[in-house]
């Protein structure tokens, strides 16, 4: 290239490279082009970062989701595993972390190989982790609930970031929260040969169902209402106060309830039942069911099977098994006279009857009717010599008033026996006792008069209550077998506990609580629950439900935010 | 000298011809025109997915806030008390519930207001027969929630419909589920329609029974 120098000449600069060239140039497409560049990189950030916040709400809201899901299962959980303990305020088993009576200390729950507490669940493929928190409820928390019988659990479910807590009341459910209770179905009408009226005036579990065919279709049926039969929500349940209603009687079936005809009722529209629970009711009879809680759970209440009540029991009975019966005139019999009943043979009867008296001794009081020893003692034996362990665990004399007290026995014990019980004659009775008869027969007991303390249930207030009452007259029969109550108009004031059927055949009127293998009503008993009972079971009865023969409910559920 | 050479060289780096100017900026044109042919179709289909996310994500919320609080139905309620529902309607629940944890349970009463298109949400002694007061029930607030709808249907334990709405006091106590509807106007203020009105449904069963 030619240079010249001078006035007019032109300089060239020397050649420079591209990035040299793209810093001078100043045309507009290249500055358009990277400012689209930018806009298109801050349009793709907003977009990626508006997409991922989408994402991540909706994600964490499924976590959520799941998250309850498994506070729910959770306490599920918490439900087998302490439908599985035994006793609730101790430290074993799945109370193992908790200190017995502290009602204020929450502690975790065993499962009998880890503390539930932050671990996977489900443990296979895990979805996230639980932890179940327990504490013993304190008295007067929830109405009912003591530390024994119910249990806070705060369950915690966390899937991720997500995390949601339930907090529930669980509580153990007997065959004593029941007036009724059989373990197997209850066909009403169909047993006894009678017309199959009978009502119920308070709750009733019924635990199994056998096939029925209505209408066409087969149905498991629990509760058969053949004729017309009754449950009414008209007397005070567990925890009520007298008149002030509604009542919380309940009625829970598994299986169907069916009924025949149109006379037959479960609640009324003006009196509803508190509940009914059952796998379900044909269309149509729904109409004859009044309830303010209709569905289809139904807690498992294993039978409280008083064959077991009798196998823990009778060794600690405060009773010999033998029994000496006088029948000549004031009770008063010479050595010879007094005849002794083997209360170890099943073969034989023990009879109360009028112009009888009758004398269990104490285990171990040595006492013989038949010995010269023991005359004057037999003879003049009362209602006021069964108080300690050296004299008679019962006394009968059934040659006393019709209004006098008589049969009496030790208070807080059982009397076992092998032998059947009859009872002939109107009974008053006094004590607190629990009759284990070991007996399998159908009558283990057969009840042909009334059997009530001194004041009767049925008196009201007319008279001072002492059954089911603390410190009262309440006398429980655990049988082996069956127990028979027959005769028209008589009234039993009592806890009856049958491995058979409890069947009876007239009009009667039953107080206290029933639970049988089977109920076989007829002739429209009368039957009536006894507000504070349960808390005031005959000795042994209680724990044995409560420790063995338990179901476990919710009683109180919240979400806690 | 040589101007000829001179000017060439000088244009050549110093800048652009017109011609090539106007090249240019009718390919960035095209781009353009292509670029946001390409990618508006994508586009509006992800405004419009975005907008049904928004509309799930209000409606969640929603219904999540009235499930969670339906379930407590029961809760704390004194034990004479069988009806947890005082009103069962069509378009409003009314229900005994403690909730914040204090004390006994409360009233809490879920209503539209079809005014302002808002659920609301009336506590204690808020509680009126209308839904003109209350606090609305508000979502994060990418776009503005409208309800239009919002209707309840009443089942028993055993799920048989309980009618007729709303419930007569007889009936109310056997409420163990609550069905939940709920419809959100989705014509508002931008033009990328997602679809209609969309509906929502729920089920919250009552767990203190």
């Amino acid at each position: 290239m030619t240079r010249e120098t001078g006035e007019g000449a032109t300089t060239m600069a020397p050649q420079k490279g591209w990035i040299g060239r793209l810093k001078e140039d100043t045309g507009a497409a290249m500055a358009a082009t990277l400012g689209m560049i930018l806009l298109n990189l801050i349009v793709s950030a907003t977009l990626v970062a508006l997409v991922m916040n989408e994402y991540q709400t909706a994600a964490l809201a499924e976590e959520s989701r799941q998250a309850f899901h498994l506070a729910n299962a959770a306490v599920a959980k918490a439900m087998f595993e302490l439908q599985r303990d035994r006793e609730w305020d101790d430290s074993l088993g799945a109370t193992a972390d908790h200190t017995a009576g502290d009602t204020t200390t929450w502690y975790r729950l065993y499962d009998g190989a880890r503390y539930l507490d932050n671990v996977d669940f489900p443990s296979p493929a895990p979805l996230g982790r639980i932890t179940v928190l327990a504490r013993a409820a304190g008295p007067g928390e929830v109405p009912g609930c003591n530390s024994e019988t119910c249990i806070w659990i705060r369950a915690t479910g966390r899937v991720k970031a997500a995390s949601r807590r339930i907090e529930v009341v669980l509580g153990k459910i007997t065959g004593a929260d029941f007036t009724a209770y059989s373990a197997s179905d209850i066909n009403v009408g169909a047993g006894g040969g009678g017309n199959g009226v009978f009502t119920l005036h308070g709750a009733l579990y019924v635990a199994n169902c056998t096939d029925v065919v209505v209408g066409g279709q087969t149905y498991c049926v629990g509760l058969n209402m053949q004729g017309n039969g009754a449950i009414l929500n008209d007397q005070p349940f567990i925890g009520d106060t007298p008149g002030v209603q509604p009542y919380h009687n309940r009625v829970y079936v598994r299986g169907y309830v069916v009924g025949q005809g149109n006379s037959w009722q479960i609640g009324l529209d003006s009196q509803k039942m508190w509940g009914v629970h059952a796998a379900g009711w044909p269309e149509g009879f729904a109409n004859q069911i009044d309830a303010y809680r209709r569905d289809d759970a139904v807690p498992l209440i294993p039978f409280a099977d008083p064959s077991q009540l009798i196998a823990d029991q009778k060794a600690n009975a405060s009773n010999e098994l033998v029994a000496y019966v006088c029948t000549r005139p004031a009770g008063v019999c010479t050595p010879s006279q007094w005849q002794p009943v083997e209360l170890g043979d099943p073969n034989r009867t023990l009879t109360l009857e009028n112009n009888a008296k009758v004398l269990i001794p104490d285990k171990g009081s040595g006492i013989d009717c038949q010995q010269a020893t023991y005359a004057v003692t037999c003879n003049t034996a009362t209602g006021l010599n069964v108080g300690g362990t050296a004299d008679f665990s019962l006394v009968f004399n059934g040659f006393l008033g019709p209004a006098a007290v008589n049969l009496s026995t030790q208070r807080d014990s059982s009397i076992h026996m092998r032998s059947q019980l009859e009872i002939r004659t109107d009974v008053l009775y006094e004590g607190f006792t629990t009759f284990l008869i070991e007996n399998p027969g159908a009558q283990a007991v057969e009840i042909r008069n009334s059997v009530t303390p001194a004041c009767k249930v049925s008196q009201g207030a007319g008279c001072p209550q002492t059954f089911g009452q603390p410190n009262g007259n309440t006398y429980a029969f655990a049988l082996d077998g069956g127990g028979y109550v027959r005769g028209a108009g008589l009234e039993v004031d009592l806890v009856m506990l049958a491995h058979g059927n409890l069947k009876n055949d007239n009009p009667q009127n039953w107080y206290g609580m029933f639970i049988a293998g089977g109920l076989d009503f007829d002739n429209n008993p009368q039957i009536y629950p006894v507000p504070g009972l349960k808390a005031n079971l005959p000795p042994g009865i209680g724990s044995f439900m409560r420790s063995g023969a338990f179901g476990v409910q919710v009683f109180r559920w919240r979400e806690l935010f | 000298m040589d101007l000829g050479v001179s000017c060439r060289s000088g244009r050549q780096e110093t800048g652009f011809t017109v011609l090539e100017l106007l090249m240019a900026l009718s390919l960035l044109a095209v781009m353009l025109l292509v670029a946001f042919t390409v990618f508006s179709i994508p586009f509006r289909a992800w405004m419009a997915g975005r907008k049904l996310a928004d509309e799930q994500q209000n409606a969640r919320l929603v219904l999540e806030w009235m499930t969670r609080r339906l379930r407590l139905a029961g809760m704390g309620a004194p034990a004479d008390v069988a009806e947890y529902f005082t009103e069962a309607g069509a378009d409003a629940v009314t229900f005994l519930a403690n909730v914040d944890g204090i004390g006994g349970a409360e009233l809490h009463r879920f209503c539209i207001d079809t005014t302002t298109g808002v659920i609301r949400e009336q506590i204690g002694g808020g509680v009126t027969t209308s839904c003109a007061t209350g606090a609305p029930l508000t979502s994060r607030g990418i776009r503005p929630l409208k309800v239009v709808l919002l209707q309840f249907a009443y089942f028993d334990g055993q799920q048989k419909a309980l009618t007729p709405l709303p419930l007569p006091s007889d009936e109310r106590p056997g409420v163990a589920w609550v069905r939940i509807v709920l419809g959100l106007d989705s014509n508002l203020s931008d033009g990328y329609e997602a679809a209609d009105d969309l509906t929502f449904t729920t089920d919250a069963i009552v767990r203190n029974q």
